[in-house]
């Protein structure tokens, strides 16, 4: 137990230093420091007690920025980057699908639903406010429209139906290419892969989190370049254990 | 950047590609379900002789030529033509031991904890690596570390995976709702029990190959000058920021840690799971049977032995890990029993009148008496006290209902007599109206108004009526003699699957019960995890001390605080490789067993290379006697 106190109390020093607000002893940073929780209050931390836990995206977003907020007026720590990984803009991500280029978005359930409905709604000119999802139908097509070469979508068995089936209402069928991921049973057992993070490719590679609420007001976050070459590295990985796995395949067969 | 990228979306289309074009619209039904489980028949009087009980299991498709009897290519060329080797379609039949439920959790807790030690080492490598030499002080040299990892025994969940069950009977059964069918049970588990601020592993787990590295300077610190006390010159960012940082040095760190962690720290998970899920426990066949105590019925109990069956093993590309369970070899206590089949009765229940038609509901109480009456006639329980109560509990469960029910229906309305009579009577009924289906008779005549779409006796090779059958795949783990009467076993089963997520894994958050308790655990533990290098900013205080007069100037730790982190990327650390999920299911007598592919009792060669395989084969030959 003593040991476990050591541990802990070493463990938390670098913290506990920190606060020297609360030591009592003025070293001159006191009053300052007392501003600092004056301060707290701009962060907003009422935003919390409003956090809408059935957008995951949200409550992070929500969590983290008041966070870092705090640390940043009462322990100066600012260091931290404004969203866990760098934030995008919808704006980025409505004007990748305007370059008339391929886009790809792979990922299973309602979040990559709602954002093949909202591509099909915008392709197919317009209407888009007939939309609904989570019972948020006020969607805007965007301005100008959208255009995309190819949109190549890799999803879930059932989701996979769902968009084939609404593909019907677009001019040109082979505009979408849909693959379902977990053979006809929609078992991630029959093809050994979750789809995990769901993600779009549209010029660049986004990362979203879905919600209850319109792609717009989504989580979507972007690599930047360190973290591309990260990414890459646990691709190339992947690649290669991709590869000994269907040599495995063979020798089942 | 754009280079980066550029390559990047290759590399995932190559990724998914794979994925997607491999089984072009994706692995069918047939693929994975060549083998049925045959007869959960324990020869219980064999297990008191010290024969470890066993489950057995046929290919279809070498059943199918084992029956078209034997055929040599070298006399008759023409009539062998597209038949399998002889020798091939005689090995149609694997014989599974049984491993214990409590054993298969033990072995779930293990693979756990092999997660949770990747876990532990990938972040630690990552973040000492890039904070050396502060972090090698700390964590490889003084060895500051919290507790052990210690996670507790995860529970025996059952899941009925949608590739196994009936696609005819989901749909019955989910028309009138959604319907629980349960999910992996390590869905979620992937994860440390507590995110603590320290490592759970021991320092050597993640320092290899590091040493003290002072050089490259990683920063110049940011500053702020006092004179007198107030301040005049502050650099940019202070103190968040440090005057210069070594961007390229940090990246480089941070990459060649996660090759590391990636490359040797996942081999080894790897290789301690194929240890795990391979190794037999206790670790001989005379340690196995030494807990078996001859003798009587009620001295069986339930020993913790696991007895695993690499149905090519568990890597992807492969087939599982698998291996039946037990609760215990036989019940001795009546009241326990008699609770759980009534727990056997309300899944069986809840089940039928969801998916069964208005006969058919009748019926699941003539199926689920004769199941239980078999069971309790077992001569396990011969002269247990209590098991006349339990006898009369089933009567009384079943006998008003069915009676209250032969009644609304023509066919059934004649019959009568004593419980065991009304079932007999209730059987034909249901085959005759299973005919008049077929076409053989006036189905109207038989049912009244009621309808009857479905054949009740399927046109497949599986035997039983299969709804009835169907449903037992939600039934959980038992005992022998219950598998015996019911006709069904439980299996756990262990395979890799490929996934894409950050560690900690973010999608972790328990959406079931929204609290704030669960967010803010959450949302520590992403914090926690976060990729940061800490850096110490200075202040510069010049004075004029009265030592005589003279100016000093010191730097001292920042009353602000003393050390600032600075995100590196990738911020919070990606994973994209496969790892082991486990399952219980159930599988009906005569069914398809879910989750297989290849051969019993093959490893796959790549696993060889892992752990040192046991031959099992010859381990279970003792065993078994066979």
């Amino acid at each position: 137990m003593r040991r476990f106190l050591t541990v802990f109390l070493m463990a938390l020093s670098p913290g506990l230093a920190q606060m020297d607000w609360l030591s009592g002893l003025d070293w001159g940073g006191i009053s300052a420091n007392l501003q600092g929780v004056g301060q707290v209050m701009s962060c907003d931390p009422g935003s919390l007690a409003q956090l809408d836990f059935s957008q995951p995206s949200l409550v992070l977003r929500g969590v983290y920025r008041v966070a870092k907020c705090v640390l940043c007026l009462t322990l100066k720590m600012c260091g931290l980057p404004d969203d866990m990984l760098y934030p995008a803009a919808w704006g980025e991500v409505l004007q990748g699908f305007r370059g008339g280029r391929e886009v790809l978005i792979v990922g299973s359930g309602a979040g990559v639903k709602a954002l093949t409905d909202y591509l099909i709604a915008a392709l197919g000119g317009g209407a888009c406010q007939n939309i609904s999802y989570g019972g948020v139908p006020i969607y805007t097509c965007p301005e100008g429209g959208i255009q995309v070469s190819r949109a190549f979508v890799v999803t879930d068995p059932a989701t996979a139906r769902e968009v084939r089936a609404k593909l019907q209402s677009l001019q040109d069928p082979n505009l979408f290419k849909v693959v379902g991921v977990g053979g006809e049973r929609d078992s991630p057992e029959l093809s050994r892969v979750l789809l995990g993070l769901p993600m779009v490719y549209a010029e660049r590679p986004f990362l979203f989190a879905p919600g209850y609420s319109p792609p717009d007001r989504w989580l979507w976050l972007t690599f930047d370049g360190p973290t591309t070459n990260k990414v890459l590295l646990v691709l190339r990985l992947a690649t290669q254990y991709a590869a000994s796995a269907a040599q495995r395949e063979e020798e089942v067969r | 950047m754009a280079r980066g990228v550029a390559v990047a979306v290759p590399g995932a289309l190559a990724l998914l590609l794979f994925f997607s074009g491999a089984w072009g619209n994706g692995p069918t039904y047939e693929d994975w379900t060549k083998y049925l489980l045959s007869a959960p028949d324990y020869r219980l009087e064999q297990v008191l002789r010290g024969k470890w009980p066993y489950l057995e299991v046929v290919r279809k498709d070498r059943l199918r030529e084992y029956q078209k009897g034997p055929c040599d290519p070298q006399q008759d060329p023409q009539g062998c033509q597209g038949r399998m080797p002889w020798p091939q379609a005689q090995a149609h039949e694997f014989y599974l031991p049984m491993s214990s439920l409590e054993a298969t959790r033990e072995v779930a807790r293990e693979l756990r904890k092999a997660w949770q030690r990747f876990e532990e080492r990938y972040y630690w490598r990552v973040i000492t690596e890039l904070n050396n030499p502060a972090f090698w002080f700390a964590y490889c040299f003084a060895g500051i570390r919290g507790p052990e990892l210690n996670p507790p025994t995860p529970e025996a969940r059952l899941m009925v995976p949608s590739e196994g069950v009936d696609t005819a009977f989901l749909q019955a059964a989910t028309r009138p709702g959604s319907l629980d069918v349960g999910r992996w049970a390590s869905a979620g588990l992937h994860s440390l029990d507590r995110y603590l601020p320290v490592p759970q592993v021991e320092p050597r787990e993640f320092c290899d190959g590091l040493g003290m590295q002072i050089l490259p300077l990683m920063y110049i610190p940011g500053f702020k000058v006092l004179l007198q006390g107030h301040e005049v010159f502050r650099t940019p960012g202070y103190p968040s920021r440090p005057l210069w940082f070594n961007w390229d040095e940090a990246n480089a760190r941070v990459e060649r840690a996660m090759e590391k962690a990636l490359t040797e720290y996942y081999l080894d998970y790897q290789k301690e799971v194929a240890r795990i899920l391979l190794t037999p426990r206790p670790g001989t066949p005379q340690e196995v049977q030494n807990l078996l105590p001859g003798g009587d019925f009620r001295n069986l109990a339930s020993p913790r032995v696991y007895l695993p069956v690499p149905w090519q093993g568990h890597l992807l590309g492969g087939g599982s890990v698998v291996a039946p369970v037990y609760t215990e070899l036989v019940p001795t206590d009546p009241t326990a029993l008699w609770d759980q089949i009534q727990s056997l009765w309300n899944t069986y229940k809840g089940l039928m009148d969801r998916a069964g038609s208005e006969v058919e509901r009748v019926y699941y109480h003539v199926h689920f008496y004769r199941a239980a009456r078999t069971l309790f006639d077992s001569r396990a329980f011969y002269g247990l006290p209590g098991m006349e109560v339990v006898k009369e509990n089933l009567v009384n469960l079943v006998e008003a209902p069915l009676r209250s029910l032969t009644q609304t229906i023509p066919v059934l309305r004649g019959c009568a007599g004593d419980l065991d009579q009304l079932a007999s009577c209730a059987a034909l009924a249901l085959r005759r109206v299973d005919l008049a289906v077929k076409g053989v008779g006036n189905l109207q005549e038989l049912l009244g108004g009621s309808a009857q779409v479905e054949p009740i006796k399927a046109s497949r090779e599986s035997p039983g009526l299969w709804k009835f059958e169907e449903a037992k795949r939600w039934l959980p783990p038992a005992s022998l003699p219950v598998y015996e009467a019911f006709g069904y076993a439980s299996f756990f089963q262990a395979q890799n699957l490929l996934e894409a997520t950050t560690v900690p894994d973010i999608r972790n958050v328990d959406l079931s019960s929204v609290n704030l308790g669960n967010w803010i655990s959450w949302a520590w533990n992403q914090l926690s995890r976060l990729v940061v290098y800490w850096h110490v900013p200075l202040t510069i205080d010049a004075r004029v001390e009265y030592c005589p007069p003279c100016v000093i100037a010191y730097p001292s730790l920042p009353l602000e605080g003393p050390v600032q982190p600075l995100a590196i990327p990738p911020y919070v650390l990606p994973f994209a490789l496969e790892r082991t999920h486990w399952r219980w299911v159930s599988v009906p007598e005569g069914y398809e067993v879910p989750g297989v592919r290849g051969t019993p009792y093959r490893p796959l060669g790549d696993l060889s290379a892992l752990t040192s395989l046991v031959d099992l084969s010859a381990f279970y030959r003792v065993l078994l006697g066979r």
